[in-house]
């Protein structure tokens, strides 16, 4: 059975980041270690562009000064 | 005017947040999507990409993101982390196109159920017993009382972190406590000014 491991997993600086994160091991588990190919870094990175380092993998882009407690409910 | 009566009123109201979690996953709002969409068009000219973040910073970021995406119990929660990985459509960032679409619907559900009571008549004030009385018929005068009356609830909905659909519809029924506070807060100071003005005048 093939590995459903990203093979980009070791160079990508964000999978650093929620590696080293226990509550945030969701995105690992959803995408690093499960659907890669839906990735939004795996699919940019593939098609030979630079990654930028706030880009999510579900395709979002982190902001800077973002808190938890902002997300809006409506 | 006539309206629908409150079990029919209350029975479609419901139904519109359950089929917008069936259809798009996410959580029925309009304050939230007019925000992704002013968000959108404020930073298209400051490409996202080139932000450079400390990782404090990003865990943060990351953090925050991780709710939006899955919800608060998935930070911590291995059962609700079961449940978001079994969940095929994970919410991911919707283009500016699916915000517009949205208002655009907004704005012609308006319109078609004005025009299917026939009752299509464009106006800048409000059409009720009260408003005209406190503000006067000065097309003008209303307009800016609108401006300012959407202002304040532009105000209250990014202080309280969600609006009367996002709170009243979705936030209600998921049993938020903030939701529930939030919205006892903007229908009982509705219902009370209400009867003031009624008092009053």
């Amino acid at each position: 059975m093939p590995s459903k491991d990203c093979p980009h997993m070791s160079a990508c600086p964000m999978y650093g980041v929620i590696k080293l994160a226990g509550t945030l091991k969701v995105w690992q588990s959803r995408y690093c270690q499960a659907d890669y190919a839906e990735c939004a870094r795996y699919k940019l990175s593939v098609s030979g562009q630079s990654v930028p380092q706030n880009l999510m993998p579900n395709g979002a882009y982190l902001k800077q000064g973002t808190r938890t407690s902002a997300v809006e409910t409506g | 005017m006539h309206y629908l009566s409150f079990w029919q009123s209350g029975l479609v109201l419901a139904a519109i947040p359950v089929l917008h979690w069936i259809w798009l996953r996410r959580g029925l709002g309009v304050s939230g999507r007019y925000t992704a969409l002013i968000d959108r068009v404020r930073t298209s000219a400051v490409p996202e990409a080139d932000v450079e973040m400390s990782e404090a910073d990003l865990v943060a970021a990351l953090r925050a993101a991780t709710v939006e995406a899955f919800g608060e119990d998935a930070l911590e929660d291995p059962v609700a982390e079961a449940v978001a990985l079994a969940e095929p459509t994970v919410r991911s960032a919707e283009r500016p196109l699916v915000h517009l679409l949205f208002f655009v619907g907004l704005c012609a559900g308006g319109l078609l159920s004005a025009w299917l009571r026939a009752d299509l008549a464009p106006t800048l004030g409000l059409r009720s017993e009260l408003f005209p009385r406190v503000f006067g018929h000065s097309p003008l005068v209303s307009s800016l009382v609108l401006i300012f009356g959407g202002a304040l609830v532009g105000f209250g909905t990014r202080i309280s972190g969600g609006c009367t659909s996002g709170h009243g519809l979705c936030g209600v029924s998921q049993f938020q406590k903030g939701s529930w506070l939030a919205t006892m807060a903007f229908f009982g100071t509705g219902v009370a000014t209400s009867f003031a003005l009624r008092a009053l005048l």
